[in-house]
């Protein structure tokens, strides 16, 4: 089949990161990687628009992240009788966690934690300005800071212009 | 740890093998996506590049009648056939299926089919007739696969039809004998257009004649169509390839027709396409992309579905057939998926026969001739849509069916898998768009937004539920998007979201309303839910089946309302058969043992409520929290065996318990609903205590109006919990 190369590479660049803020969310694999394919599904059917987007991976990834937000309404935690290693604990903590966090935090902190993009480019995947994002960010941390207990963890340093 | 860079620690809670990358679903899923938002969009712009203006106005253009369709009854297909019932007196001549004639004398040898002089209406026949004598011709004009609408030339008639309209012609063109007169019956009949001609043996037919012409013209029958694969389809033409394709999908609601169906004809040999890449059924890109420069292929495709008049969107204006080239919308290079700039496309969505279809007409060139314009157009006369019943303002189609009061407007549709349903106390102007009407709800609107799913995510696994279906305080979405359609509620709106699955399917109900919703606005919503009819699925292949997986809840399972402590129990002890626990059930309150049954961890120990609440749940009792008591309250208590996660913390079970926020924090689990409590001192909260080594997770629900007695009795009922 003939698909856009343009797509082919970004399909093939970010489903790993995709998959694995799907993942951050939901802690579940097997909806991670659906929400990763319905994301990127999305994005082809819309690929002439999205090509030129400031930031087609960022969409891709807010709408993975819609995506296991949906799916996750109603459905019980899936990590709560499952305790093993302490960093499984610090894993199953923090994504407990990311999952308090409004929508557009988890975003902010999927995209540029996790993706590792400026702020710049998070404010463009996001559609709003820096300033928004680095709000976002900063109220996440605090929001972990004390999900954890941690109040070290709201260090600005995290943030990357 | 917490010197540990966040970034770090976020990438290691995120870190999992990821699975292989795989595009053929992607690519499979993003032409269902594309195609359902052609369907759904103004004329088709999605697949607009640029837009060039071709001159096409000199082409054929047929079609120009402006009276609207209206089949009145479901289309069946038959062999096309039209004939005479055999009656003594009259010799028929069957020339073919849709031409037949039948005369009270012998037919002239010149009149035989397959004779040089063969005349379609046997005037051959009629120039030889006695003065008694009568010859009947009759064509169905519109062949034996074809299906039309009413126009000037062939008005709307019914069967029997009347000699009495017939036109009659007293000399006319080809007539054999200046002594025979010419009775012309023209007419659509369902859906196709009817010839009769009816001669005597003299210019003044007697009133015996007369009587016995019309007692033959009793026995003509026609038949329906016959099909030729599809509800859309093209006739077939020499040098041409016709086809007609459903997509590989099964749907236990479909009623006949309602799959997916494309229809496409083409003039060029292309390689076999790829069938996983293409929806509906159809020219692939590959094939597309294989199309020469004198190639052309014109498809059709009905992928939407509704009862409903489809005109009132605007998306599908209503056109007749044939379909004029020139009506189509005109774009140059390829499409999502297809990297061919040297080709030229014309589309057209549009309501034929009721039905609404979108168009494709690919050139495999930038620079179409008149010739191929010609050739493509010749291909457009060959497209048979085949009628839909009437449309309806009723809502009850897709296993699906909603009564509204009056002065509501709804809307609902389907892609042949899923079903989509928007209703409104304000007009929806265009059901597709309906983000706009949700957006304009005034102060003391509500609207409805109802989608069965068909996501292909298998690991929407959400909670059964039972009607009648309702909204109750859990389902308060602040911040949901409906659908994910990208925005939030207009300022003021509030909008609930319940997501459950019935009869094994997923449902994802939206209710917003245009300013804070009292409980008398909820109890009106409620009242139109409780209408709401949902047919369980009945195809294996598509039922979703929740399955436990790794989770930690087990098979969902609803039982009876079987209490085990009513409000008129003497004795109000609740004792679960296991652990030695119980719990003493208020004065007027109910109380079950196990109400989630299947939980595995935590296991669901007992329940006390304010009422006589409904048991069953997924890994909490929804059902009974959907229909908490404005000024009720539900208590759950669930149980750990074999010790407690290491991540949950249990405090002693204290001997006087306190409701205070120092005591309970908000439940925001799934388990709960959509997991936001709705506020204002309701919601519900959770505390994990420790009883005689045992680990217990205790859950309290109140509803928004429940005063200090309904609290006292929750924390009297927590104070009187004992185990062993």
């Amino acid at each position: 089949m003939t698909v856009d190369p343009g797509f082919r590479q970004l399909y093939e660049r970010e489903f790993p990161l995709v998959f694995r803020a799907a993942f951050l969310l939901c802690g579940d694999r097997q909806l991670a990687e659906d929400a990763a394919q319905e994301a990127f599904a999305r994005a082809l059917a819309r690929w002439r628009r999205l090509r030129t987007h400031p930031s087609p991976g960022g969409w891709v990834t807010t709408t993975a992240l819609n995506t296991v937000r949906r799916a996750l309404r109603g459905r019980p935690s899936i990590e709560r009788a499952n305790p093993g290693t302490a960093d499984l604990d610090e894993a199953l903590t923090l994504r407990a966690a990311i999952r308090e966090l409004p929508p557009r935090q988890q975003e902010a902190v999927a995209l540029h934690y996790l993706l590792d993009m400026p702020v710049a480019e998070t404010a463009a995947a996001m559609g709003v300005d820096q300033g928004t994002v680095k709000t976002h960010l900063a109220r996440a941390r605090d929001a972990l800071a004390r999900a954890l207990d941690e109040p070290d963890l709201n260090d600005a340093n995290d943030v990357r212009s | 740890m917490s010197e540990t860079p966040l970034k770090e620690r976020l990438r290691a809670a995120a870190d999992a093998p990821v699975p292989s990358p795989t595009l053929g679903p992607v690519s499979r899923r993003a032409r269902i996506l594309r195609a359902r938002r052609v369907a759904g969009a103004a004329l088709a712009t999605a697949i607009t590049v640029t837009a060039i203006t071709l001159p096409l106005s000199g082409l054929r253009h047929l079609g120009e009648q402006d009276r609207s369709p209206q089949p009145t009854t479901e289309s069946v297909f038959g062999d096309g056939r039209a004939g005479f019932v055999p009656r003594q007196g009259w010799t028929d001549l069957q020339k073919n299926d849709v031409n037949v004639c039948t005369s009270t004398e012998s037919f002239a040898s010149s009149d035989s089919p397959g004779d040089p002089g063969e005349s379609t209406f046997c005037t051959a026949t009629a120039g030889a007739l006695s003065p008694d004598g009568i010859v009947m011709a009759v064509l169905i004009e519109s062949g034996p696969y074809r299906w039309e609408e009413p126009n000037g030339n062939f008005p709307e008639r019914s069967f029997p039809i009347s000699l009495q309209d017939a036109r009659i012609d007293h000399n006319w063109e080809t007539q054999p004998d200046p002594d025979i007169p010419q009775y012309l019956l023209l007419g659509t009949v369902a859906h196709r257009w009817l010839d009769v001609r009816v001669y005597f043996g003299r210019q003044d037919p007697t009133s015996e004649q007369l009587a016995a012409a019309q007692t033959r013209l009793d026995d003509l029958f026609m038949n329906a169509p016959a099909s030729l694969g599809g509800s859309v389809a093209f006739l077939p033409d020499q040098g041409w390839q016709t086809k007609v394709d459903t997509p590989p999908v099964s749907d236990g609601f479909a009623t006949p027709g309602d799959v997916p169906v494309a229809a496409w004809t083409t003039n060029a040999d292309l390689p076999p396409g790829d069938p996983t890449n293409t929806y509906p059924a159809g020219p692939s890109n590959d094939q597309i992309a294989a199309l020469p420069a004198g190639g052309i292929v014109v498809a059709a495709s009905q992928t939407l579905f509704t009862s409903n008049p489809i005109e009132r969107t605007g998306t599908y204006p209503a056109h007749h057939l044939t379909l004029g080239l020139d009506e189509f919308e005109l774009s140059s290079g390829g499409q999502e998926g297809l990297a061919r700039e040297d080709l030229t496309q014309a589309s057209l969505s549009a309501s034929v026969m009721g039905r609404p279809i979108f168009v494709h007409v690919w050139f495999g060139t930038l620079d179409v001739t008149d010739e191929l314009r010609r050739e493509a157009q010749d291909a457009l006369d060959r497209l048979v849509v085949v009628p839909t019943p009437p449309a309806t303002d009723a809502l009850d189609r897709f296993g699906i069916a909603l009564p509204l009061p009056a002065g509501w407007d709804g809307f609902l549709y389907s892609f042949g898998l899923d079903a989509n349903l928007v209703a409104s106390s304000a007009p929806i102007d265009d059901p597709f768009d309906e983000p706009v009407m949700r957006r304009s709800l005034s102060p003391t609107d509500v609207a409805i937004v109802l989608s069965r799913e068909d996501w292909y995510i298998r690991a929407q696994l959400w909670a059964p539920d039972e009607p009648p279906f309702e909204i109750g305080p859990y389902d308060r979405c602040d911040g949901c998007e409906v659908m994910d359609g990208g925005e939030i509620s207009a300022p003021g709106h509030v909008l609930f979201n319940h997501t459950f699955t019935y009869g094994g399917a997923p449902f994802d109900l939206y209710v917003e309303f245009g300013s804070e919703p009292t409980q008398a606005s909820i109890d009106q919503v409620n009242t139109v839910l409780a209408g709401l009819r949902l047919e369980p699925l009945t195809d294996p292949a598509v039922v979703v089946t929740p399955e436990p997986g790794t989770n930690v809840v087990g098979a969902i399972y609803d039982g009876d309302i079987d209490l085990d402590v009513t409000a008129d129990t003497e004795i109000r002890t609740l004792s679960p058969g296991w652990l030695n626990a119980s719990i003493h059930v208020p004065a007027g309150w109910s109380g079950q043992n196990g109400t989630v049954a299947g939980m595995q961890r935590p296991e669901s120990l007992l329940t006390v409520g304010s009422w006589a609440f409904p048991p069953g749940g997924y890994c909490g009792p929804l059902p009974a929290l959907q229909r908490l008591p404005a000024d009720g309250a539900l208590v759950w208590i669930d149980t750990y065996r074999g010790g407690a996660p290491g991540d949950l913390e249990f405090s002693p079970w204290p001997d006087r318990v306190v409701w205070d926020a120092s005591t309970f924090v908000a439940d925001s689990s799934p388990c709960v609903g959509n997991g936001e409590p709705a506020g204002r001192g309701s919601g519900v909260w959770v505390k994990g205590w420790s009883l005689g080594g045992r680990a217990f997770v205790v859950h309290v629900a109140l509803g928004p109006d429940a005063g200090p007695d309904v609290v006292a009795n929750v924390t009297a009922a927590l104070e009187s919990f004992r185990v062993g």
